[in-house]
């Protein structure tokens, strides 16, 4: 059944995608543990102190080309960009709570009575969120949108 | 209650407060010097001055020609606008509305503007908090000792959410694409930079201190109204976009951020505690002085997390933490499984933290990556409540003040002397800990004068900078420690003493033997300006040996120094102990005693003893 589950995931998650905004290099290929390019040196950049931010002030990204509202998109639901946050967001599903899930619970509109259960379904479908280590953004988002699907509290918060 | 009605409350508060906030009338000229029209100028009025100059580098941001030092003139060119430019009130919200308060009819006289854009980025902030945030020292890196500061604006029930949604306001130089190197640093000192506020999502903030540079974060929740919080939300909006000048030591993120306050509750003069430097951390002595701060929240950054759970195991589970980190095989194996299970747990968290710490920088290797998948997985099928066991260390506000006068008595060379000194900034190994890491050091500033029993002055040393950062190493661990120094001072050479100009440096290692203790060994090299020497200009490799403990109120350095100049024959030794204890948060004693020899060229050998007591103040 779960098997199931995932491949349909899998089938429907490219057309939901077709209207997210912009393709793999958006985010939704990255994996877990992609780690940070090379830094510049702490001792001249204290000096500056420069961000990675841009000086408008929107909640905007430097770094992620396409999410311009540090937002995605998914079949119309605007939440948090999971892809800047898939780490954090891995352990925190692993553990079965912390602040990236409830960042995620929050962006959907998961309202605060139905958190501990957005939390546990996810917590206890690990391994169907995160069936490897390079498990992509895309993947881990679709189960979990299928996941809050198939429970009758959760799918009023995917539409 | 949905969005859009609190959308729609919010409006009809903030046009409320415009109406009930309609104060009696003001005669321009006085409205124009007033202190709130100043502030959102960003004009500071000089003491004994009529001369006035904007902070703002940046002709978008003034209507009048003449407007970054003419308020006057810039308060005559806004009323205008307001009566005719829709585009005015959308650009300028907090002139707006301190203009229709103050002006009698105003209000009545300017033209309707629809401002999408600006109400929509205010209903999206939905700001009812804001929290000044400050990052404290990353390891080994001495400079980010003064620390950063920038702003969070949080929704309502932050705190059952996720402040990982809330809106970071970032003052900072803006770099070209290309700038690197000695210059960028240069350039950052001196004002080459234009600085700008960006904005960020917090989890970006978390990410790039407490994850990417390893900085815990102090959050200090301000008590601002929901009227003050508006005012600055709507002057933070003016800035979009504006030039300031930057500069590291006195116009840099705190100050523009203490600014922002000043506007946000007018009379405040934060600013004005600030007329030379402007250190991050005295920023947030101020905003607590100013009763600004009502609570406070410590975010400990992923090494601290790692190292305080590393704490808690014996030295075997921590040998395994590493075996584990390097082969998954352990899991399986029976001193493993023999192990209580929230053992087993703890063991597996450190190693799947540890791999991550270390594994930053470098990618997705894949043997690494997939290992501490296989971990994630294990602790996913394995929850045990860790306790995390977080000891909050003292708050950096909490600690000592960083300048520092002190008075004492001493021998040297068998000569008794007094002796002042007066350094600008900031903490060296001795001074009181709390508030500060251990280990760490850095001085800018510093000079010492003696007077000697007759009466002779003596500048004993004049120091521009002087950095130390120890940082112990471990099996888990292997930083460099180094040192850097800069000054002119007094060297015993050829019959007496003579005043010297050197640079150096070292870098080396150092360990923890005992608690809050580090034995540390750098390599050094000197170069010095003495014209007593054979040539002006003279190297001296070295070695430096230390052993440094803090307890709660004390501090005791043991030191051995050594160098031998390379051409001249000249040699120098020195053996020293320092004590210091805490008297009260801002005032020490210290007691100091140090055997000096130093061998000329002519093969003349010379010791002498020197032994010191002082009071120290820090202000």
């Amino acid at each position: 059944m779960k098997k199931l589950l995932i491949a349909s995931t899998l089938l429907m998650s490219t057309s939901v995608l077709a209207d997210a905004p912009g393709s793999q290099t958006c985010g939704w290929g990255n994996m877990l543990f992609k780690g940070q390019s090379g830094t510049s040196s702490h001792v001249l950049a204290a000096t500056t102190n420069n961000s990675t931010g841009n000086n408008t002030f929107g909640m905007t990204f430097g770094t992620n080309g396409c999410s311009t509202k540090g937002t995605l998109t998914y079949g119309g639901k605007e939440m948090i960009d999971v892809s800047m946050i898939m780490d954090e967001f891995s352990e925190d599903v692993a553990r079965g709570d912390g602040e990236a899930l409830t960042a995620v619970a929050v962006s959907l509109g998961v309202a605060e009575a139905d958190r501990a259960l957005f939390k546990a379904t996810l917590h206890n479908n690990f391994d169907s969120m995160f069936p490897s280590e390079n498990v992509t953004t895309e993947h881990v988002v679709s189960t979990m949108f299928m996941l809050m699907k198939n429970d009758k509290e959760l799918a009023k918060y995917t539409a | 209650m949905t969005a859009k009605s609190t959308f729609f409350i919010m409006l009809c508060m903030i046009l409320l407060s415009i109406t009930s906030h309609a104060k009696m009338p003001i005669p321009v000229t006085e409205l124009a010097l007033s202190k709130q029209w100043l502030a959102l100028l960003h004009i500071k009025p000089q003491k004994g001055s009529s001369d006035l100059q904007s902070y703002v580098d940046d002709d978008t941001f003034f209507l009048a020609v003449d407007g970054a030092t003419n308020p006057e003139n810039e308060l005559l060119a806004s009323i205008s606008a307001l009566k005719t430019d829709k585009e005015f009130q959308c650009r300028f919200p907090a002139r707006t509305e301190l203009l229709t308060r103050y002006i009698n009819g105003l209000l009545n006289n300017a033209s309707d503007a629809e401002c999408i854009e600006y109400d929509q980025w205010i209903k999206k902030l939905n700001t009812t908090s804001v929290v000044l945030v400050f990052a404290a020292a990353q390891l080994n890196s001495p400079s980010s000792m003064y620390g950063h500061t920038f702003l969070r604006f949080d929704p309502e029930d932050v705190e059952k959410n996720s402040t990982y949604l809330s809106y970071a306001l970032n003052f900072g130089a803006t770099i070209p694409d290309g700038d690197g190197g000695f210059l960028y640093a240069v350039r950052g000192l001196t004002g080459g930079y234009p600085g700008n506020f960006a904005a960020n999502p917090y989890f970006e903030k978390i990410k790039e201190y407490n994850r990417l540079e390893n900085r815990d974060l102090w959050e200090y929740k301000l008590n601002l109204t929901q009227d003050e919080i508006n005012t600055m939300l709507a002057h933070m909006w003016e800035l979009q976009g504006v030039n300031f000048e930057y500069y590291f030591f006195d116009e840099n993120c705190s100050f523009r951020l203490l600014e922002l306050l000043d506007v946000a509750r007018p009379g405040l003069k934060l600013v004005d505690h600030f007329p030379v430097t402007t250190i991050p951390l005295d920023t947030v002595r101020v905003v607590e002085a100013a009763g600004l701060v009502s609570d406070v929240y410590y975010r400990e950054s992923i090494l601290t997390e790692l190292e305080g759970q590393l704490a808690q195991l014996s030295a075997t589970e921590r040998s395994m933490v590493l075996a584990l980190s390097a082969d998954e095989q352990l899991l399986t194996s029976s001193e493993f499984t023999a192990l209580p299970l929230d053992k087993q747990q703890i063991i597996v968290d450190s190693a799947y933290r540890y791999l991550r710490y270390q594994n930053t920088f470098n990618g997705r290797q894949q043997e690494i990556t997939r290992r501490s998948f296989l971990l994630l997985r294990h602790l996913n099928k394995n929850i045990v409540d860790i306790d995390k066991n977080t000891v909050q260390p003292i708050r950096p506000d909490k600690g000592h003040k960083t300048t520092m006068f002190s008075t004492g008595l001493g021998e040297s060379d068998g000569q008794s002397f007094l002796q002042l000194q007066y350094r600008a900034s900031y903490h060296d190994l001795l001074d009181p800990s709390g508030g500060y890491y251990s280990g760490m050091s850095l001085n800018m500033m510093n000079a010492i004068i003696r007077v000697y029993r007759d009466d002779k002055f003596k500048l004993e040393k004049a120091e521009l900078l002087d950095i130390v950062s120890l940082s112990p190493r471990s099996d888990f661990f292997t930083p460099w420690s180094w040192k850097a120094n800069i000054s002119i001072e007094q060297q015993w050479t050829d019959g007496k003493d003579t005043l010297v100009t050197q640079g150096s440096g070292g870098g080396g290692i150092s360990y923890q033997p005992i608690k809050n203790s580090q034995l540390f060994l750098l390599a050094t090299a000197r170069v010095e300006f003495n014209k007593k020497l054979d040539h002006l200009v003279s190297i001296a490799p070295g070695l430096h040996l230390g052993f440094l403990i803090n307890w709660n109120n004390a501090g005791l350095l043991l030191e051995v120094e050594h160098y031998q100049f390379i051409v001249d024959q000249t040699a120098r030794s020195r053996v020293a102990i320092q004590q210091s204890w805490q008297l009260a948060v801002n005032d020490s004693l210290r007691f100091s005693a140090a055997y000096h020899r130093v061998n000329s060229k002519q093969s003349i050998e010379h010791s002498y003893q020197e032994y010191k007591v002082e009071y120290r103040h820090y202000f």
